[in-house]
């Protein structure tokens, strides 16, 4: 017992340094995410436009799917339907361990079908891969100069392809675009995550495409040079948008946005699916991470020297020197940009949580005792508001009742931060519902009031699958898409 | 001689491009719900002129207001110190 009680001050003892080191790596955590508020800003206020063009490139479309009778006739329809020449389109389909009709469906409408089947190898990534590698065989990589890359559940609005054209004549390499939602309202499920998407296009892409940075490729809804698939497709880990994201800007590529080229897409409306489909989210973050943070670490210190391939321009001039010192800057910030997207924040705060609260500072209280200890503290305005009217305060003498309660109220007041930040975080659904009211399909008052209350549990849910995702193992499972909604639905006309 | 001309283009193409920055905060976001729907309602209600005028400008001073406490919010939420 007496060895215990040892153990306990000597860890209390120590609530001094480790407080120390709790306050600058909080400090740290703040200071790299500093940027993202004036993204934000910026994202207000501005997009990259391009000017649109009528000089029009070769592209494949290629889509992956499993099961997907249901919604890939209508993609495809909205991709027949487009306002561009359909000489210069070919859709690529992989009808990836496909028990239905896809591959049939695929065929009639006139695409190219290729079936791949494969009971160990089930991601999306290793789908692509299988179908980049027939494209190469059958037609050449060289055959197309850019690749689109669409989920089976996607509609595209009839002048999309023309407006990712327009970024790609401007000499733009990785374009993401505009991700609306199918099913907005069907329930609040699908309702965050459409919430979400349009987030990150005001937080993120838009920002990003004003500054010439890298934005994030997010699965669906972009397009790529062929130089990037020179080699094959090499990204098949559960998050292939992350790793492809990490892995170009590793290379110096700017990946921009192009705010005018708006495809639709179905959310999950179970919060089954979704817990499932964000666990592997999480998972994937991880593991980028993991794979791509030493590299993006290492570029901002040492920028371009290690890329091969990119052309390496003669400088002739002041102005030559110039614009190479911006790029490398640019490089390195966009680096530094995407390494801050990957990093698990909330893991490394969970962390110092944990220890320097919950275990060092309850064993400083077993020696000191709790004196005067705010109940309701944080810094949230919630806490701030609550105690203008409860002042509760909790003294207790040293000893292990004041070890134990110390935990419990530590533990509570992280609940209560969290709950602070939950009502915080409902601004964000309303700013978006006003700055993208003539985008966000019409929604009844009542159910936009529910989803901005609502709203606030997609990043909780965020919060704890990256938790769980530490210790779980995740494999990659289909997203059922059922939705018959068709692009004459949303934009009306024949 | 052709480099001059070159320069000129370019500086020609910036200030397009400044235009088109600038012409985003008056037409796009909020600008649609605070300031165009509000000018295109009272075009379609008054007629005086010069009253036009005046509400305009006061539409105009109003959504400059409502997007610096917006971007007051943005700093408030996602400032991180």
């Amino acid at each position: 017992m007496l060895e215990v009680i040892s153990i306990i001050e000597n860890i209390g003892n120590s609530y001094k340094y480790a407080k120390e080191i709790y306050d600058i790596l909080g400090l740290i955590l703040s200071i790299i995410v500093i940027h993202k508020t004036f993204y934000w800003v910026i994202g207000l206020l501005f997009t990259r436009k391009f000017k649109h063009t009528k000089n029009y490139h070769k592209y494949a479309i290629m889509i992956a799917a499993r099961n997907e009778e249901n919604v890939i006739g209508n993609l495809i329809d909205s991709i027949k339907r487009q306002d561009y020449d359909q000489n210069l389109l070919t859709i690529f389909v992989v009808a990836d361990n496909c028990t239905d009709n896809t591959a049939k469906i695929v065929r009639d409408k006139g695409c190219i079908c290729y079936e791949r089947f494969d009971d160990v190898n089930k991601t999306k990534g290793f789908a692509l891969q299988f179908l980049v590698k027939n494209i190469e065989r059958d037609y050449g990589i060289k055959n197309f100069e850019g690749y689109f890359v669409f989920d089976a559940d996607n509609l595209l609005k009839k002048d999309y392809i023309a407006r990712m054209n327009d970024a790609f004549e401007e000499g733009a390499k990785i374009i993401t675009s505009y991700r609306n939602t199918k099913n907005f309202d069907e329930n609040w499920v699908s309702s965050t995550y459409a919430l979400h998407w349009i987030r990150s296009i005001r937080s993120n892409h838009r920002a990003r495409s004003v500054l010439h940075l890298a934005t994030n490729i997010q699965g669906t809804g972009f397009l790529f040079a062929n130089e990037l698939i020179k080699d094959g497709w090499n990204y098949t880990s559960i998050t292939e948008d992350r790793a492809m994201t990490a892995d170009a800007v590793s290379m110096g590529y700017e990946i921009t946005y192009n705010d005018e080229a708006e495809f639709y897409d179905e959310q999950p409306t179970s919060l089954k699916i979704a817990l499932r489909q964000r666990l592997r989210w999480s998972k994937g973050h991880l593991l980028a991470f993991i794979e791509s943070g030493p590299k993006l670490f290492a570029n901002i210190f040492i920028g371009k020297l290690l890329i091969k391939d990119k052309e390496k321009k003669p400088k002739k001039n002041f102005k030559d020197y110039l614009n190479a010192i911006i790029e490398s800057i640019r490089h390195r910030f966009a680096s530094f940009d995407t390494l801050v997207q990957l990093t698990p924040t909330s893991v490394i705060n969970i962390v110092r949580f944990l220890i320097c609260y919950v275990i060092i500072f309850s064993c400083y209280r077993y020696s000191h005792g709790i004196n005067n200890l705010n109940f309701f503290a944080g810094g949230t305005l919630l806490a701030k508001f609550i105690n203008n009217f409860i002042n509760w305060r909790i003294t207790i003498e040293p000893g292990m009742n004041a070890l134990l309660i110390s935990m419990i109220v530590v533990l509570w007041s992280r609940i209560f931060y969290r709950i602070g930040k939950y009502i915080e975080n409902i601004w964000m659904a309303i700013y978006l519902f006003i700055v993208e009211d003539s985008r966000i399909k019409k929604i009844p008052l009542r159910k936009k009031i529910l989803y901005i209350f609502t709203w606030p549990t997609f990043d909780i849910i965020g919060r704890y699958t990256t938790y769980l995702a530490l210790f779980t193992k995740v494999t990659w499972k289909p997203i059922p898409h059922e939705s018959k909604v068709t692009i004459k639905d949303i934009e009306g006309g024949n | 001689m052709k480099v001059k001309l070159q320069l000129k283009i370019s500086k020609e193409e910036i200030k397009v491009k400044n235009n088109i920055y600038i012409n985003q905060i008056f037409t796009e976001g909020l600008a649609t719900t605070f300031y165009q729907k509000p000018k295109i309602f009272l075009k379609s209600k008054i007629k005086n002129t010069i009253l036009l005028k005046v509400l305009n400008f006061l539409i105009l001073i109003s959504y400059i207001i409502i997007l610096l406490l917006v971007i007051c919010i943005i700093f408030t939420f996602t400032f991180p110190l």
